[in-house]
């Protein structure tokens, strides 16, 4: 079996996209890549390509039911007012009839053998009309123990006026219901012979009350306890450069609220051994972080001149904190650089190589990490020029050594015009 | 939980059927649309893959028949279909695409070319199994870095570490998978 080996290291390494379907079964298994924001995106899409709202389900709807619809407020208040008003009607109507009654028979002994006329109201008078009737006489005619809530037309036997037969008022009820069918029936008390209390009815109140109370369930606990200015700092990687001293700190915002602090030393590369997880606040201007459960030994500053690009100061006693975004600036180890024993891993426009550089001062050599062929060579250091003697040809190759503005420990800008940074080794031995 | 299931559940909350199978099988589908067209389609467009995947699942909800195998089987089926329909589309619409062999990831391999497809499948899969041998955190960096095209920072975020020494990491893993491909370690 021969591999071909593609020209360049991205190619080969592509063909990760082009596994068996078992191998993709384990990534997704062991390597889940969808996190929370990405889960949210892909439910918003499911949801829209469904021809649903995105927000249209559950929670959400429960939401929009707290913020008030029509619905339930309607009900709520509307019910009062036009009880009232229908019971003045009534009333008014009712006192009428009974002054007509004795001013033209002029017999105080009257009966009134069929229910008023004003039950046939289809409104919601007729729930007081009941109650108005239930205080005369005849109150035993629109009394029983039958539940008439479920009737619904008896507006025949009514204008009859036979005896034993519902009120209208339960026919008036039943339509209630049925258009209201969250409310509950105002007069339904008639059943049971007791007098309508529409001033003591409890509001209709909306099923939403466990949605009112209900904490949001969206956002981490740890984002509810950061203010909004920790939160503007989350996830970032900051270089920090203190005045006067050469390297900088590492500040590394978590997602889960914490701070990973860390330091590079004068040649960009990072001290595993320096990383310190702490705690941090942002009060005000008032920049705090330390270890936690250590808050005496904290170190607190105060922030300056925060900016759009996310960069901002922190005046601590110690001097200024510059914390950048971007890459630092390792100004200070341009005249450090110390190539006798060391190796560098470099990487640019060539394949990845390892340039390693004897204890003599003078030779070293290189090998590429994708073919694992190089040479050694012989150096020289002039200035910021750095010349190769390359194997056993003595092939001569100048390059000029930049240290301004890397991330890396320092480059080579070869006389090609190519660049290839260096990353010093000895982070892992 | 079955498919009739699911679809009971859809019905009731369409909401809740899709965050639970987002939970349940979210990885995988993303896994397989990425395994697919990750060489040329951008994150969104894979998103948008992905939710087409689910569409049709939830929409085709009860067809599916237990005795013509696993549900996750069922799904990886409409996945990889979706995906090559992602793929001939993104294509169409530009030529991100050109530079990779088509065939090789969409469509069964001809009579002709059987045998190169043979070996970048051998070689695909030697390489997974080298990434594997590596360890953590050197393989997640890999996996992250090569399969999902994350950044440098946004696998520093997953692991928890720092950016620098993801990058060193992923430089030193890539040296050592080279090594063994070159030394020929990877056969089994």
């Amino acid at each position: 079996m021969v591999i071909i080996m593609n020209e360049n290291e991205k190619d080969f390494m592509n063909s990760l996209n082009d596994l068996d379907d078992l191998s993709v079964e384990e990534i997704a298994e062991n390597y889940p890549a969808l996190d929370e924001k990405s889960k949210k995106r892909i439910l918003k899409k499911c949801m829209e390509k469904s021809g649903f709202s995105a927000y249209a389900d559950d929670d959400e709807r429960e939401e929009i039911t707290v913020s008030g619809t029509e619905r339930y407020n309607r009900v709520s208040w509307s019910r009062y007012v036009s009880s009232a008003a229908a019971l003045i009607i009534a009333v008014v109507g009712i006192a009428g009839v009974v002054m007509i009654h004795g001013n033209l028979n002029g017999n105080d002994d009257f009966e009134i053998d069929t229910p008023p006329s004003v039950s046939s109201y289809d409104t919601e008078a007729e729930s007081v009309s009941e109650e108005t009737t239930k205080t005369t006489k005849n109150k035993g005619y629109i009394a029983g123990g039958h539940d008439y809530a479920n009737d619904t037309d008896y507006s025949g036997i009514i204008v009859g006026g036979t005896p034993q037969t519902p009120p209208t008022v339960d026919e008036s009820s039943s339509e209630d219901t049925a258009e209201n069918e969250d409310t509950p029936v105002v007069n339904n008390n008639s059943n049971n012979n007791t007098p309508v209390q529409p001033a003591t009815q409890a509001p209709v109140t909306p099923p939403v009350t466990e949605a009112l109370t209900a904490p949001p369930v969206t956002e981490p606990v740890t984002d509810a306890v950061q203010s909004e200015a920790q939160k503007s700092y989350l996830n970032d990687l900051y270089y920090v450069e203190i005045e006067g001293v050469s390297g900088c700190l590492g500040f590394n915002f978590m997602p889960d609220g914490t701070l990973n602090k860390f330091a590079f030393n004068d040649y960009g590369n990072m001290y595993a051994d320096t990383s310190v997880l702490c705690s941090y606040e942002i009060i005000g201007n008032q920049f705090s972080y330390g270890v936690a459960g250590d808050e005496l030994n904290w170190k607190t500053g105060t922030i300056v001149n925060p900016n759009d690009t996310g960069n901002f100061n922190v005046q601590f006693e110690d001097g200024l904190y510059y914390f950048n975004v971007g890459e630092p600036v390792f100004t200070k180890f341009k005249e450090e650089i110390v190539f006798a024993g060391v190796t560098y891993y470099g990487y640019g426009v060539y394949d990845e190589r390892v340039f390693t550089f004897y204890e003599d001062g003078t030779s070293g050599s290189y090998i590429t990490t994708k073919y694992g062929t190089g040479m050694s060579f012989t150096y020289s250091i002039n200035g910021d020029e750095i010349t190769f003697h390359m194997g056993e040809d003595d092939n001569i190759i100048k390059a000029k050594i930049i240290t301004d503005n890397l991330q890396s420990a320092f480059a080579f800008q070869w006389s090609d015009g190519n660049i290839e940074y260096f990353y010093y080794d000895s982070f892992y031995k | 939980m079955t498919d009739s299931e699911w679809e009971y559940l859809f019905e009731d909350s369409p909401r809740k059927a899709y965050e639970y199978f987002i939970e349940q099988y979210g990885n995988l589908i993303y896994a397989i649309v990425l395994n697919k067209i990750g060489n040329c389609a951008s994150r969104e467009d894979v998103e948008d893959c992905v939710s087409d995947i689910m569409v049709e699942f939830f929409r085709n909800a009860g067809r599916f028949s237990s005795g013509s195998g696993s549900l996750k089987s069922y799904i990886s089926t409409i996945a990889k279909r979706r995906a090559i329909d992602a793929f001939r589309q993104i294509t169409g619409r530009n030529n991100m695409c050109s530079d990779i062999d088509d065939e090789s990831i969409v469509i069964p391999p001809s009579s002709d070319d059987t045998e190169e497809e043979a070996e970048k499948r051998i070689f695909s899969q030697n390489l997974w199994n080298i990434v594997k041998s590596l360890g953590e955190p050197d393989s997640s960096i890999i996996v992250y870095q090569y399969f999902y095209n994350h950044t440098v920072h946004e696998i520093a975020k997953i692991l928890e570490m720092t950016s620098g020494a993801v990058q060193k990491r992923s430089i030193r893993a890539r040296k050592k998978i080279g090594t063994i491909l070159r030394n020929g370690d990877y056969y089994e």
